[in-house]
């Protein structure tokens, strides 16, 4: 018996021409596959079409998610009492803080709790204040941030004066901060631009010898951060309150003017020489979901807690290493006289 | 000896060309220099006046509030892009429950297979163990989540693609639409449009396909034009003469005969979708990408990577499979794959019942902690190597005043804008002729018109220094792999990685080491460019045929001789299509630039995905990259056509 039969190759086809019929059949069978696939892909578009659209009571809710710890835990929190509470589902969606508001728009995303209004007055005028818009301003979650100038403490240790802004004003210590794309002026890091972002106006009229660099994303300016932190070297950067960066490094914010409300009202025509504006930060529903589902849009409503529920929380995920959801569970257990008066009255 | 004959008189045919290229350089140079003189006397300042922007921005920032205001109302939302919308995304949810359905050994042991079959038993054990790896690591559902929206992106591309191929190729009308287009399509960056699909797609997977699929449709559209337009004529004359129909010609020669081509356009087509996985996840897309965007938030290198290196590894097998599909050969194999894969399929179905989906977590092992270690080891050592003033740091301030500094200042002040355009004309007509010459002024002005002169002028400069740097480092490289097939094999996977690894992964550390500035942007887009580099200047030279070697080498040339008198200029006009592919490489890199501190116009984009007033401007931002791009294009195209030899008979 030759090793052909044993094989159960036909022994008279060569070893590599057996091959290439294989692969001719595999082709053919692959040629028929694609249509297959198409056959298939044309199925789920008459299936899909057919699925029924009918909103009775929403029993789903779709919560945007920012990509930033705060907003995670705010979720997370809410996702909880929303399932065990009110017996909601709820789907956690992670997404853009700018690209949110279109799809909360269209009802596609029902809520985002954690917005900083100083980034977004242009959405609020579009999609809250405009006659179209169908958005609602759910009222405030409770942390309050702060924006500020903020520098490595160790540079307050090194130069008192750099605590107020007037310390800057001398060009030897503001020069501490320059670097080779500045020359001889201080560098200030500017940042993530979804932030509102007054630091022209405020080094202009404040007559800083200073020169703002735009890095243009929060990864960006926590890297040079970190890369001048580990050094000790000088960092002068735009950045905010709560944050987790606060876990890792001391940081010192910068005494600008105080905010005030005349002083901003000159924003339009550049004349801003004061502080940041504190963000009351705030939440969003979907202007529909009062009627689709009732107690959860009264649920997200009333939701409210202080800063300091909330840096618990992230201190828990950023120091001790629990997840997200670890922490929410952890807080709900404790604080049930804070979350209770949030669950609508039936 | 005819052979060497031959070569040699090509070579010398070639030598002529250069000698009046010379001369037309420095008539093109004195043209330049009197050119800047003269504006420099007529005009006060270089820069673009801003009284003659034209504006684009407000009219797309009224089409936004359009959007907007109607987007629950309109009859075009209600009765068409919802229910598109829905059903795409229905689809791309079935088949990411489809994948997860089937238990998890099956994908390694499939992968494993397929790649044995297309590339041989190394390959195939490699493809398992990437595969696994993906799971130990613990983004096995994120990576369902990118590799159904891959998936769906890749056979839609396919579906438009090969269509609007056979179009172009059948009518030079089409074709000439579809060819800017195209390049449009694949230079405009992706967060310019991002926040408008939201607006008419939603949020999540669909905007997220279409946007990839944007990105990545040119090369299956080009390449099925080019596989067509070569068929051999004579196979078609053959199949006229049985008596075939046109459309049976197509359907039964053509099309089968363009395979190969079209495959190859399927293959570049993954590669591109592959690097929107992370663009995609801005706008809630999830998978991979959204582990990529989560770490960067917390600055975690290693945890980033992790995402980083499972893409590179999908992208990979992707590659290596697409690729090897035309030319498997699995030989004595065969049988053996084929029982194997009969017994791992009635295996997947039986798993996928018991419900074995989940990857098991006692395999499960981390590599980040050790990745975060050597990247504080590198933030601590390399920065100022031993306090010598030696090391990234100094490097990167070095480099900043000597060089970036004041080509950006050249470029946006020191080159008055009309001499600017100038050049371009004059660049032009040197490289091809008038219709180009003027193609470029045009482009040039309309750049200026749109009030981006300064930010297209700083994004030049830093794109010449980066395609400086790519083809410093590339060219070498390039030369010494295409005498060395070891070190050829040995780069390959080392260049594969640099290619597919997204550029997000990169930032931190970059930043970490180089300063924030226009440095890290640069040597990202140098990091992505360089495979290109390396890889076109190898193929060119392995191009050049062994007989001249053989030429030169009775003619008693040494080895350097060899290669800048005969291979060099033999290679030249593929090595321009090496400085091509980097241009477009590099000006795909922009945006990045926008997010380490570089400015320019990828701040501008980065601003119109993150800013709902600005995503005008944004567009506005686009479109010049979209002009640079097809300025530089072109005028590198015209220099490998003037380049290449007359065809010699």
């Amino acid at each position: 018996m030759s090793i052909g039969h044993a094989t159960g190759l036909p022994a008279e086809v060569p070893d590599h021409e057996w091959g290439s019929t294989v692969l001719t059949r595999i082709t053919r069978r692959g040629r028929r596959s694609v249509f297959v696939v198409l056959f298939a892909v044309l199925a789920l578009v008459v299936t899909g079409c057919a699925e029924d659209d009918s909103r009775g009571s929403q029993t789903t809710i779709k919560l945007a998610v920012n990509p930033w710890n705060g907003s995670a835990a705010n979720v997370a929190v809410a996702a909880q009492l929303l399932e065990s509470e009110l017996g909601y589902t709820v789907e956690r969606v992670e997404i853009d803080e700018n690209a949110q508001w279109a799809a909360i728009n269209t009802g596609d995303l029902d809520a985002s709790l954690e917005v900083w209004p100083s980034g977004h007055a242009q959405n609020v005028a579009d999609f809250i204040d405009s006659a179209d818009g169908n958005v609602d301003n759910a009222g405030l979650i409770g942390p309050i941030g702060e924006i500020g100038w903020f520098m490595p403490s160790y540079m307050v240790d090194q130069h008192p004066a750099l605590a107020t802004w007037e310390g800057f004003a001398d060009p030897e210590l503001a020069g501490l901060f320059a670097t080779a794309e500045t020359g001889d002026k201080g560098q200030f890091l500017s940042g993530d631009p979804s932030w509102t972002i007054y630091d022209e106006q405020i080094i202009a009229n404040l007559g800083l010898p200073l020169e703002i660099v735009y890095v243009g994303s929060e990864a960006g300016i926590l890297a040079a951060l970190d890369s001048a932190y580990s050094r000790q070297e000088p960092a002068l950067f735009y950045f905010w309150t709560p944050h987790s960066a606060f876990n890792t490094y001391d940081l010192t914010r910068v005494a600008l003017p105080a905010y005030s409300d005349a002083c901003y009202a000159t924003g339009d025509a550049g004349g801003i020489d004061c502080d940041y504006p504190e963000d009351v930060l705030f939440k969003i529903v979907n202007g529909d979901l009062a009627e689709n589902a009732p107690d959860a849009d009264a649920f997200l409503r009333a939701m409210n807690y202080s800063t300091a529920d909330q840096i618990q929380m992230l201190s828990a995920i950023e120091n001790d290493g629990l997840t997200v959801d670890e922490a929410a569970a952890q807080w709900i257990e404790a604080n049930s006289d804070v979350w209770s008066a949030w669950l609508p009255s039936s | 000896m005819t052979a060497a004959n031959g070569a040699l008189s090509r070579i010398g045919g070639l030598r002529t060309g250069w000698g009046s290229g010379r001369a037309r350089f420095a008539l093109v140079l004195g043209a330049v220099v009197l050119l800047i003189a003269a504006f420099r006397i007529l005009t006060d300042s270089g820069v673009f006046p801003e009284a003659w922007n034209i504006g684009l921005a407000d009219p797309i920032d009224r089409a936004r509030r359009w959007l907007i205001n109607n987007q629950t109302s309109h009859w075009l939302f209600v009765f068409f892009l919802n229910p598109v919308t829905d059903t795409l995304d229905w689809g791309i949810r079935r088949l990411e429950s489809l994948l997860e359905w089937f238990p998890w050994y099956s994908y390694p042991l499939f992968t494993g297979l397929g790649l044995w079959w297309t590339r041989g038993r190394v390959a195939g054990l490699l493809g398992l163990a990437g595969v696994t790896l993906i799971g130990v690591v613990g983004l096995w559902e994120e990576s369902f989540a990118t590799l159904s929206l891959m998936g769906v992106s890749v056979l839609i591309s396919m579906v438009i693609g090969i269509p609007l191929g056979i179009a172009a190729w059948r009518s030079e009308a089409v074709a000439r639409i579809t060819r800017p287009t195209l390049d449009a399509m694949q230079t405009m960056p992706g967060f310019v449009y991002l926040i408008p699909f939201v607006l008419l797609f939603g949020f999540g997977r669909v905007p997220a396909m279409i946007s990839t699929v944007i990105f990545a449709l040119a090369p299956v559209v080009r390449l099925t034009e080019v596989g067509l337009r070569t068929v051999p004529q004579s196979t078609v004359e053959a199949s006229e003469m049985f008596g075939a129909t046109e459309r049976q010609t197509l359907r039964l020669v053509r099309l089968p005969q363009a395979r190969p081509a079209i495959l190859a356009g399927m293959n570049q087509t993954t590669m591109l979708a592959m690097s929107m996985v992370v663009i995609a996840a801005f706008i809630g897309a999830g998978g991979l990408g959204q582990v990529v965007l989560q770490a960067m938030q917390s600055i975690n290198v290693g945890k980033a990577s992790e995402a980083g290196i499972a893409i590179v590894i999908m992208a990979i097998i992707l590659d290596r499979f697409s690729t090897g599909i035309a030319t498997a050969d699995p030989g004595e194999d065969a049988r053996a794959i084929r029982w194997l894969a009969m017994v791992t399929a009635v295996g997947a179905v039986v798993g996928g019942f018991l419900g074995f989906n989940d990857f098991p977590d006692a395999l499960g092992w981390r590599f980040a902690p050790y990745v975060n270690s050597m990247a504080d080891w590198a933030r601590d050592n390399l920065y100022d190597i031993g306090g010598s003033g030696i090391g990234t740091g100094p490097f990167s301030d070095f480099v900043t005043l000597e060089f970036v500094t004041p080509l950006r200042e050249l470029l946006s002040a020191g080159i008055p804008w009309p001499a600017m355009i100038g050049i371009g004309v004059v660049l032009g007509l040197w490289a091809r002729g008038l219709r180009l010459a003027v193609g470029i002024g045009a482009a040039l002005a309309a750049i200026g018109l749109l009030g981006m002169w300064e930010l297209s002028m700083d994004t030049l400069g830093q794109t010449l220094l980066g395609v400086a740097a790519t083809l410093a480092i590339g060219l070498p490289v390039g030369i010494l792999s295409s005498h060395n097939d070891i070190l050829r094999s040995a780069l390959k996977p080392v260049l594969d990685f640099f290619q597919t690894i997204p550029s997000f992964v990169l930032l931190v550390p970059v930043i970490t080491l180089f300063h924030v500035g226009r440095i890290p942007g640069i040597i990202a887009s140098v990091v992505y460019a360089l495979p290109a580099a390396v890889h076109y200047t190898d193929l060119g030279l392995r191009r050049v045929p062994a007989e001249t070697h053989e030429a030169a080498e009775s003619f008693g040339a040494t080895r350097a001789q060899r290669l800048r008198q005969v291979e060099m200029p033999l290679a030249a006009p593929e090595l321009m299509v090496a400085v091509n592919q980097v241009i477009m490489l590099i000006l795909a890199m922009v945006v990045i630039a926008g997010l380490v501190g570089g400015g320019g116009l990828g701040l501008e984009a980065v601003r119109g995905l993150r800013r709902s007033d600005a995503v005008g401007r944004g567009f506005e931002a686009g479109i010049a990259i979209v002009l640079l791009a097809a300025i530089l294009d072109r005028l590198t195209r015209a220099v490998a056509d003037r380049l290449r030899p007359p065809a010699a008979v």
